[in-house]
């Protein structure tokens, strides 16, 4: 948050001063002004105060930021499309959303634009990747180059996105800031975020757009025929269940529709709009509703059927925006008949995939695979919800990188307009969280980039001296996973795939990188991304965890990084904390 | 030999400057300084660092050393005690003591016993060698194996830095595989570094028209040196100018005359000494024994034949020879054991060393070198492309390293590691180091040299190959790829994964086909100008990510073996792409002053790129 704070002073100080420029040491280049368009977009400005920052942070070189039409002639980095690009680049001016960019060198000037919306703010990083060596790596941790003079070279880069809609479910990705530098868009929930979000508004909505404590007494008919009764909730065995709607009931419809075009007028800045079933299944058995589901060849044909009606409807009001659902559970195999509309967004979740192997190559894959590729056949986009951790245990080893490319190819290959990769959300400190999270956002960002050149580059620029440790506990953790390795997102401290020979080896790695730590900070991340292999020792041999400090330690690196879920389940520390206190 | 003179002499002038002084001047008494620290707000440890009442000054300087680097480490202040029952709290140990006997149960080590010990016991730190090097050595093993340091050149250091000081429990020997460890780097001259990083070994030249003095040819290093006298010295010993008029029978006789030297073509030539005259011996012997007694210092005093061929050819020499199968070097090892047999009485701890080299390569049929002689081969025709024991190119020289081994009580090796015509091109023979010092090793060499670029700092991945060297002088079983990475990600920073794929992509270059001697050129058919660009890119990478300045600095260094070689294969294009100037601007800054051992200067560099059409 402290990046946040020093951004946006600089951004008070660039409008105030303009004559502060230092005089280049060498004295042989000239002074660099960055300019701004005019109509430069929020996002724009943002970026140009973002680059003046950086660049000063680099050289200690201050470019003051000026408007284009100020009669200006020396050398400047430009910001956003103007004239000079259309007559250099030859070519129009990218649409608003265009998030591609592009910058080039002409005549001692940088170029670098692209849409206003965020083609032009992505370009600003990118170039500050690009040419400079700035990092990113966490809301937390920048890594800078100092040069002791600031060059620009000759250039000419283009880009554009890999996936629209970018999700990085990460708790340590929901920094607006940092979601922004790293060219993420995508959130679950609208947040105020340079540029702008691509938000998807919620998911199991049929309860909350139709509450049975609204409706169910006067009329039950709105709800799930089971067993030849009407109900809003199942018991099955001791657990309540929650039902679903009756989807052929006209009224269903209408009061559905009525409250979405209310919440869409309501709460405009969603791209997304859900309708979804509840997280159950229990999908009404009535006559009317079992016809369709005879007609169109499965539940996600009434589906299908119901949710098309609310997309035609709210279409005219809203022409940019989309109706999700879900593909899942009792709705994942697709109909065989009818087609989602051009305005509805089908949501796939390969919630039981084995991510030891990609979709594509395990068996234990294959129907989800079938599933994913009927839905793309006949839908003219897809939404992917999809899991990247270990939601049992956060903070175990979980060898599933090589899969993330793979996967990630699979969905955009098959209509993936966007992708939500679902993670440690809930607090920082899962399994390789900081490196996890930074691979996702430049995946999303180009599903074609080189893996282990990220990998590398995020280890060395991360953790220093002891980087070349970790990269190897990194290849020793992958190596875990062989052909007949599945893994799913409940993998066990029991799992066949650890050995105490792996926790040993790990532990001597860490001892090692520990040793050449640079100082307390990069120890610090060295510890954090050695709790994994303490909290294996510690469920794997809770005893000896105890008696030899592994305990000890793992609650010390806990406390000391503020880590408040070691799982998905709320009260996953004090079990964690128990298990080990009180084994025998 | 390779190395002139007056470089020699310019060299051991360097890094003097007062850098040692007595260190027990340096020890204050530990309340005094505990007080002085105090005053200067440090913080001070509950350890104390306790040495013997009968310290070496080694051990005193690593005491002083471990004391610095511990402050940088945690800046605590670890005060000093000159005994080891002076202080009650816990304590880091330096030396043998009463209880590393009652501890461990060993005896003293003797006092040039290089190999030490340290280990953890009752929450103190002992840390014990013998008393010349060893205990030193092992101070700064304990640095850096517990503690994560380096002293990777004289000017770069790494010291992580730890919240608070604790120690680990430890327990850790080693030994040296070389007994005299000779780096031959310009920067591993710096007798601090040195000795940080176990060097022990040295070479000096004696030149007639630079008498000795102690100033200049003795350079003093912490824990003392093994250094070896000379080289080519038949006619500094016995100089034609004060005998060839009266005594021409002291000489070559060649083509029915005596010649103190020989035109060959256009080019005069040294020629040797008529070892079978009783005066030659004689004088040698003479001038030997004054030496020695004017210069103690020296383990190995060097009576060998000049840099040439022309060995005398009179019947009696010849007879000789003949005798010992043809092998001029049984005349020369029959010559030089007299030598030495007639000085062992006085200096019984002295060697005489040799040359086999050129007309004397090939080891003897019948004499055997005594058992204070010591007999020193240059591989310098071998190929440096691969091992000298997987090369066909290399099996003449391990013949004969195999015969003198098997006549030899010691050899000693004079060993070659750059491309003297061309320090700053690409030579990638770093997987060549580590199996030929084994094979040296393993012939009974108790010495090695590594000569490499020894006139200026620059050179082809000068500062890894320095450090590697170092490392294996040591211990020639060490994991060499471990050592690279650490130094290159350590040294590098950021940008040592680009300097890594720069490392490996020029030693993809060696094919079973290629080979590379010392002196070989850059339209060699190894490089190629894909090699080059790919090279430029891979640092263009690395100049982006570098952290800083300084690191950039060093990157930029590492890069001008590509610009070099850009320039020595594209001259034109280098000077019209900033390469050449980049590439001056940089060894300029950097004060890189030879490229190459000589005829190639900065000056005639410049002016083959500047006159290039």
């Amino acid at each position: 948050m402290n990046k946040i704070v020093l951004a946006f002073t600089t951004l008070l100080i660039s409008i105030i001063t303009v004559n502060q420029l230092q005089a280049d040491p060498s004295g042989d280049q000239p002074p660099y002004r960055i300019i701004l368009n005019t109509e430069a977009s929020e996002s724009e400005r943002w970026a140009a105060v973002e680059l003046q920052y950086w660049l000063f942070r680099i050289s200690g070189n201050y470019l003051p930021i000026q408007s284009y039409q100020a009669g200006y002639t020396g050398p400047g980095i430009v910001l956003g499309y103007t004239e000079e690009v259309k007559e250099k680049a030859g070519v129009p001016m990218p649409a608003f959303d265009d998030e591609s960019f592009h910058y080039f060198s002409d005549s001692g000037n940088v170029f670098i634009y692209g849409g206003k919306e965020r083609g032009t703010m992505y370009a600003v990083f990118t170039f500050l990747e690009n040419e400079f060596g700035c990092r990113w790596y966490t809301p937390l941790v920048t890594v800078v180059p100092q040069k002791q003079q600031l060059v620009f070279g000759a250039y000419n880069y283009k880009s554009a996105p890999g996936i629209r809609v970018r999700n990085d479910f990460y708790y340590e990705a929901f920094d607006p800031v940092w979601s922004a530098r790293n060219k993420m868009n995508g959130r679950m929930d609208f947040v105020k975020q340079p540029g702008g979000v691509e938000a998807f508004w919620r998911v199991h909505t049929f309860y909350p757009l139709v509450p049975p404590a609204e409706f169910y007494e006067k009329h039950p008919e709105y709800y799930s025929l089971i067993n030849g009764k009407r109900v809003y909730e199942v018991m099955k065995g001791k657990r309540h269940e929650l039902a679903q709607l009756c989807l052929s009931n006209k009224n269903v419809l209408k009061i559905l529709t009525d409250r979405l075009r209310k919440h869409m007028r309501d709460q405009p800045d969603y791209r997304i709009y859900d309708v979804s079933q509840n997280d159950y299944y229990n999908p009404c058995e009535c006559d009317k509703c079992q016809a369709i589901v005879k007609r169109e060849g499965g539940e996600s044909g009434l589906m299908i059927w119901f949710v098309n009606q609310v997309a035609a409807a709210v279409e005219k009001e809203f022409p940019d925006k989309y109706i999700g659902t879900l593909a899942y559970q009792y709705t994942r195999t697709p109909p065989s008949n009818i087609r989602p509309r051009h305005n509805v967004v089908v949501r796939l979740c390969p919630i039981e995939a084995c991510v030891a192997h990609d979709l594509k190559s395990c068996e234990h894959n294959k129907s989800f695979l079938d599933d994913l590729e009927n839905w793309a056949a006949i839908s003219p986009q897809l939404y992917i919800w999809d899991y990247v951790v270990n939601f049992a245990h956060y903070i175990m080893p979980y060898p599933n990188f090589s899969v993330l490319q793979s996967n990630i190819k699979t969905f955009r290959d098959n209509k993936a307009i966007g992708i939500m990769e679902q993670a440690a959300y809930q607090s920082r400190g899962g399994e390789f969280a900081e490196l996890k999270a930074y691979l996702i956002a430049k995946l999303l960002w180009n599903p074609e980039c080189d893996t282990r050149v990220v990998v590398e580059d995020f280890i060395n620029g991360y953790y220093g001296r002891g980087g070349r440790f970790v990269l190897e506990y990194f290849d020793l953790t992958q190596a875990l996973v062989t052909p007949d390795t599945h893994m799913k997102i409940g993998l066990q401290p029991n799992d066949k795939m650890f050995t105490d020979d792996y926790v040993q080896k790990s532990m001597a790695l860490f001892s090692e990188a520990l040793k050449v730590a640079d100082n307390e900070t990069i120890e610090d991340r060295l510890l954090l991304t050695a709790l994994p292999i303490l909290y294996l020792k510690c469920m794997r041999n809770p005893v000896e965890a105890r008696t030899d400090g592994t305990y000890a330690k793992t609650l010390a690196v806990i406390k000391k990084q503020g880590i408040t879920h070691v799982a998905e389940y709320g009260q996953s520390m004090d079990r964690f904390r128990k298990l080990v206190e009180e084994a025998k | 030999m390779t190395t002139s003179r007056k470089d020699f002499i310019k060299l051991a002038g360097l890094g003097l400057g007062g850098l040692i002084m007595p260190v027990s001047s340096i020890l204050a008494d530990p309340a005094i300084a505990i007080k002085k620290a105090k005053a200067q707000g440090k913080k001070v440890s509950s350890y104390g660092i306790v040495l013997n009442s009968d310290s070496s000054e080694s051990e005193k300087w690593a005491a002083t050393e471990l004391q610095h680097w511990l402050y940088k480490i945690s800046k605590e202040y670890v005060p000093i005690y000159n005994a080891y029952n002076a202080y009650a709290g816990p304590k880091i140990a330096i030396g043998y003591n009463d209880e590393v006997k009652a501890k461990k149960g060993v005896a003293a080590p003797a006092f040039d016993d290089e190999s030490y010990h340290y280990f953890t016991a009752d929450g103190n730190v002992y840390i014990y060698g013998g008393k010349e090097r060893g205990t030193m050595y092992g101070v700064f093993s304990f640095l850096e194996n517990e503690f994560g340091c380096r002293w990777y050149t004289p000017q770069v250091s790494l010291i992580p830095e730890k919240p608070s000081l604790s120690f680990q429990a430890c327990d850790h020997r080693e030994q040296p595989g070389i007994q005299v460890r000779n780096n031959f780097y310009f920067e591993a001259f710096d007798a601090t570094w040195a000795a940080r990083n176990k060097m022990n070994g040295r070479m000096f030249l004696w030149d007639p028209k630079n008498t000795p003095n102690d100033g200049i040819f003795y350079k003093k290093q912490p824990g003392g040196e093994e250094t070896y006298w000379s080289v080519h010295t038949f006619y500094p010993l016995m100089p034609p100018e004060e005998f060839f008029a009266k005594h021409p029978e002291y000489y070559s006789l060649i083509n029915g005359k005596r010649v103190h030297e020989v035109i060959k073509g256009d080019r005069k030539q040294l020629a040797q000494l008529c070892l079978s005259n009783k005066d030659v011996l004689k004088i040698i012997t003479q001038r030997i024994r004054e030496n020695i007694r004017k210069y103690p210092e020296f383990l190995i005093y060097d009576v060998s034949q000049n840099d040439y061929y022309n060995p005398c050819e009179c019947d009696k020499c010849q007879a000789i020879v003949k005798k010992e199968g043809g092998h001029e070097s049984g005349l020369m090892i029959w010559f030089v054991n007299q030598v030495a047999e007639a000085i062992e009485k006085e200096f019984p701890d002295k060697y005489i060393g040799t040359l086999a080299y050129q007309y004397t390569r090939s080891a003897p049929k019948t004499v055997r070198p005594r058992h204070n002689v010591v007999v020193r081969l240059c591989p310098i025709e071998a190929c440096v492309a691969h091992p000298l024991h997987e090369c066909p190119e290399n099996k003449s020289f391990m013949d004969d390293l195999k015969a003198w081994s098997a006549i030899s009580p010691h050899l000693y090796i004079w060993d070659y590691v750059v491309n003297f015509a061309r320090y700053l091109m690409p030579y990638p023979n770093f997987y060549v180091l580590q199996p030929n010092i084994k094979t040296f090793r393993d012939n009974k060499a108790i010495g090695i040299m590594e000569q490499a670029n020894h006139q200026s700092r620059g050179g082809e991945l000068e500062e890894l190959k320095c450090y590697t060297i170092a490392r294996l002088l040591w211990n020639p079983e060490c994991d060499m790829e471990e050592v690279v990475n650490d130094f290159i990600y350590g040294y590098y920073g950021r940008a040592g994964r680009y300097i890594r794929e720069y490392f490996d992509l020029v030693h993809s270059l060696v094919k079973p086909d290629t080979h590379m001697y010392i002196r070989f050129d850059a339209n060699d058919k190894m490089f190629s100008d894909t090699f080059v660009d790919q090279s430029f890119a891979i640092f263009e990478k690395a100049y982006k990510v570098a952290d800083n300045n300084e690191i950039l600095s060093r990157v930029e260094l590492t890069a001008t073996s590509i610009m070099y070689l850009k320039c020595r294969r594209q001259p034109v294009a280098a000077r019209n792409d900033g390469t050449y100037q980049k590439l001056i601007r940089i060894v300029e800054k950097e004060g890189v002053t030879h490229f190459a051992e000589y005829r190639e200067t900065k000056e005639t560099f410049k002016k083959f790129v500047e006159a290039a059409q």
